[in-house]
């Protein structure tokens, strides 16, 4: 298995603007969910923090979660894990994360993201297992994992030979290469991924896994997948039913639909302050003094609300 | 009018297809049911969750009153004479010797398909002599097996009634086989079936032996072969109940007993019990979890053992197969079960594989608690059980975030980097620092 830390040293983590992006989306969706009657203020947070914390500061502040746990796999980085605790009420443990979810309480509901930084492999599949098997009705899991041709298996073909390997039961009969290729690889990880939730789910006297998100993005050179949906029964499912989700298209019910592809186009933050005068816009509108395509103001369109703002500080 | 093919099976075909996928032991072990299942009945043994906790009723006092189950193979006879209760002659006749007829509302038996009796006998051999009384009445059934199969029309068995046991204690079933099949007597002498045999009748039978009945093998009281668990203050076991459709399941999850400072990574694994009967041993495989709902199993899990005990006053219900050597892996109580139970070994095999990180050198707090771990009865276990397998915190600050890296590598590379290097006294190991080094140095600078 891979070390699931690392990356921390490689990216910024707070200066990710497709990685925000999708947490805001994110945020945006868990706040309708309460409006629907959901509690999510009272759910447990149980993330990846590294020495970030980045989700755990939006889900305090925006969210009002107040149970929230960081799992840190690297006993290297222990010290600077416990420096750069943003609140008190975030507690860590030193561990990894597959030896925390069954230890997670069946009596709390929770929102569980495993939000790994490298390519999909067992190990990954035997947590998402038995996180869905674990939760109590109500939690939300979410799953990220790097989309990127695991080194090595750059080729179609030795990418298939890689997923059969670490896929093991949930790898496909008639799956070809063409499934592989790096346009197909999103729709066929989710597939081998939802594969391992149905796994962890059956069983479960009715609970199962009702799809939310299916997330593309690029972390850096690194295209990422995320997917997430909720562990419910029919109640739980109805009560999505009434959540409104009119006025975003990123929500992904149907596990069949293609991933929602979050772009964040590069613009100055002068471009910005005047792109958002005009937002939302309509499809094919493109700004009068300068050069946009319709294709960038759209993606903009779509993610302005959710956007960072990054500014360079001088104190 | 429509007319009739004749589809009905002949006796030779039965007989081949039943004992195909039987081994020997398999068949011997089905023969030692049968005789416990006696015991159940007549003494109306608990064969519950109350079985593991030392409280179950029937339970006689003393060892040497205890009924007692005498097997006797040679390569001419294969005999099983038990002091079980016996087979009343109702259930003889309408029961024990039709075939996939299992009795209905039978309790917590270890027979369930009906079939257990009649397989073993024809799997061993073609002369069949079988004989049991009860403290109200007798039979014989005897069976030359070649005649009876060359009849397709008839499939009845004549038998003589004979006069009850004289006493509960006498009353058994003898089964005497001779004219054995080729096959067995090939077994019977190439000389491992007895040690091994020995061995699966001292595990299977661990929770009944020496309690409710012995075994012995060839003049040889079999001694019980305890499941490994083991126990200290300072490490209980995990345990955990569930109800799954009405099969009752108890998990339990631990570390063994510890002899010399070491585990034994043969008997390391998951225990499978269906009433009371262990049905899979010592698994490391998919089968109970391992790589699916767990990490696979790796030789530094040697410590780890879980047992899940089945219980259930149906023994259809129960997830073990025909040969009761395997697992039905389609039965949604197992695949519920083997869940939890990967779910509750979980913080074991973290307690493990912090015990063996890669650097044997460190001082590892976990291996002074281990050392304490003692073998200890199932009551016990399921007494000072956790729900949760919660070892006492370790300081992190003991934890190593190294790992020793060895390999082997061709001795003329090794002297073409210390040329390059212009470092002729380097020693290989430093080499292979330096070299490490230099990738991440120009692979993943920080």
């Amino acid at each position: 298995m891979t070390s699931p830390t690392g990356s921390y040293l490689e990216v910024s983590y707070d200066l990710r603007p497709a990685k925000q992006v999708e947490r805001r989306m994110i945020i945006d969706v868990l706040q309708r969910m309460t409006a629907a009657g959901f509690q999510i203020r009272d759910y447990q947070y149980t993330g990846l923090g590294s020495i970030y914390f980045v989700d755990f500061i939006l889900f305090h502040r925006l969210l009002g979660l107040r149970r929230l746990l960081s799992v840190e796999h690297d006993v290297r980085i222990e010290k600077r894990i416990e420096f750069n605790r943003p609140f008190g009420l975030v507690e860590t443990q030193l561990t990894s994360i597959g030896d925390v979810i069954p230890t997670l309480s069946t009596e709390q509901k929770h929102i569980l993201w495993l939000d790994y930084d490298y390519v999909l492999d067992q190990g990954m599949l035997i947590d998402t297992t038995s996180a869905a098997y674990q939760l109590s009705v109500g939690s939300v899991l979410l799953i990220t994992v790097d989309l990127k041709q695991p080194a090595g298996h750059e080729s179609p073909a030795a990418c298939m030979e890689y997923y059969k390997d670490e896929g093991g039961g949930y790898f496909e009969a008639g799956w070809s290469e063409e499934e592989f290729t790096p346009s197909a690889l999103p729709m066929t990880l989710s597939r081998i991924l939802m594969n391992a939730l149905r796994n962890g789910t059956s069983g479960r006297s009715s609970a199962r896994f009702l799809s939310l998100f299916r997330f593309l993005y690029q972390d850096g050179t690194h295209p990422m997948l995320t997917i997430g949906g909720l562990i419910g029964a029919d109640g739980e499912k109805s009560q999505l039913d009434r959540c409104d989700f009119s006025d975003i298209d990123f929500v992904r019910r149907d596990e069949t639909s293609p991933p929602y592809r979050i772009v964040v186009p590069r613009l100055t933050r002068k471009e910005r302050i005047y792109l958002d005068q005009f937002m939302p816009c309509s499809a094919g509108w493109v700004p009068d003094d300068f050069e946009l395509s319709t294709e960038d103001a759209l993606h903009y369109r779509n993610i302005y609300r959710y956007n960072p703002w990054y500014a360079e500080l001088l104190l | 009018m429509l007319e009739t093919l004749d589809a009905r099976p002949t006796k030779s075909f039965f007989i081949q297809n039943l004992t195909r996928d039987l081994s020997l032991e398999d068949a011997i072990l089905d023969l030692v049911d049968n005789s416990i299942d006696s015991l159940i009945r007549v003494r109306e043994l608990d064969v519950s969750p109350r079985l593991l906790r030392a409280e179950a009723t029937g339970a006689p006092r003393q060892r040497d009153g205890l009924p007692s189950i005498s097997i006797h193979v040679s390569d001419s006879k294969f005999e099983v004479i038990d002091r079980c209760g016996g087979i009343d002659l109702e259930r003889a006749k309408h029961f024990v010797f039709r075939f996939g007829r299992a009795e209905p509302g039978t309790g917590s038996t270890l027979g369930v398909y009906g079939i257990g009796l009649k397989r073993a006998i024809f799997k061993i051999g073609r002369q069949i002599d079988i004989e049991s009384h009860t403290p109200a009445d007798g039979f014989r059934v005897e069976i030359n097996v070649p005649q009876w199969a060359g009849d397709d029309n008839n499939w009845d068995l004549p038998f003589k009634t004979l006069a009850a046991a004289s006493g509960p204690a006498e009353a058994g079933t003898r089964i005497t086989i001779t004219d054995l099949n080729p096959e067995t007597i090939f077994r019977i002498n190439d000389g491992t079936l007895m040690a091994g045999l020995e061995d699966d009748i001292a595990t299977t039978y661990s929770l009944f032996l020496a309690r409710f009945l012995t075994v012995e093998l060839n003049g040889k009281l079999v001694q019980p072969r305890p499941l490994p668990i083991g126990m200290s203050e300072e490490l209980p076991p995990a345990g955990k109940t569930l109800d799954i459709d009405g099969v009752v399941v108890e998990l339990v999850a631990g570390l063994a007993a510890r002899k010399d400072g070491e585990w034994n990574a043969d008997r390391a694994g998951w225990y499978v019990m269906c009433n009371g009967r262990v049905v899979v041993s010592a698994d490391k495989t998919e089968l109970t979890g391992w790589g699916v709902f767990a990490p696979s199993f790796v030789s530094k899990l040697r410590g780890f053992v879980g047992i899940a005990f089945f219980f259930s006053t149906d023994p259809a219900a129960l997830p073990w197969t025909t040969t009761k050597r395997g697992l039905n892996r389609d039965s949604k109580v197992f695949q519920l079960a083997r869940k939890e139970m990967s779910s509750i070994a979980r913080p074991v095999t973290a307690f493990l594989n912090r015990m063996y990180p890669s650097d044997p050198s460190e001082d590892i707090q976990e291996r002074a608690l281990a050392d304490q771990l003692k073998p200890v009865d199932m009551s016990a276990v399921l007494r000072q059980a956790r729900p949760v397998f919660s070892p006492p915190e370790v300081s992190s600050h003991k934890k190593r975030a190294t790992i020793s890296v060895q390999y082997d590598a061709d001795r003329a590379d090794v002297d073409r980097i210390k040329r390059k290097l212009s470092k002729p006294r380097w020693g290989a190991g430093k080499v292979g620092r330096y070299t490490f080094e230099y990738y991440l140095k120009s692979e993943l600078p920080e």
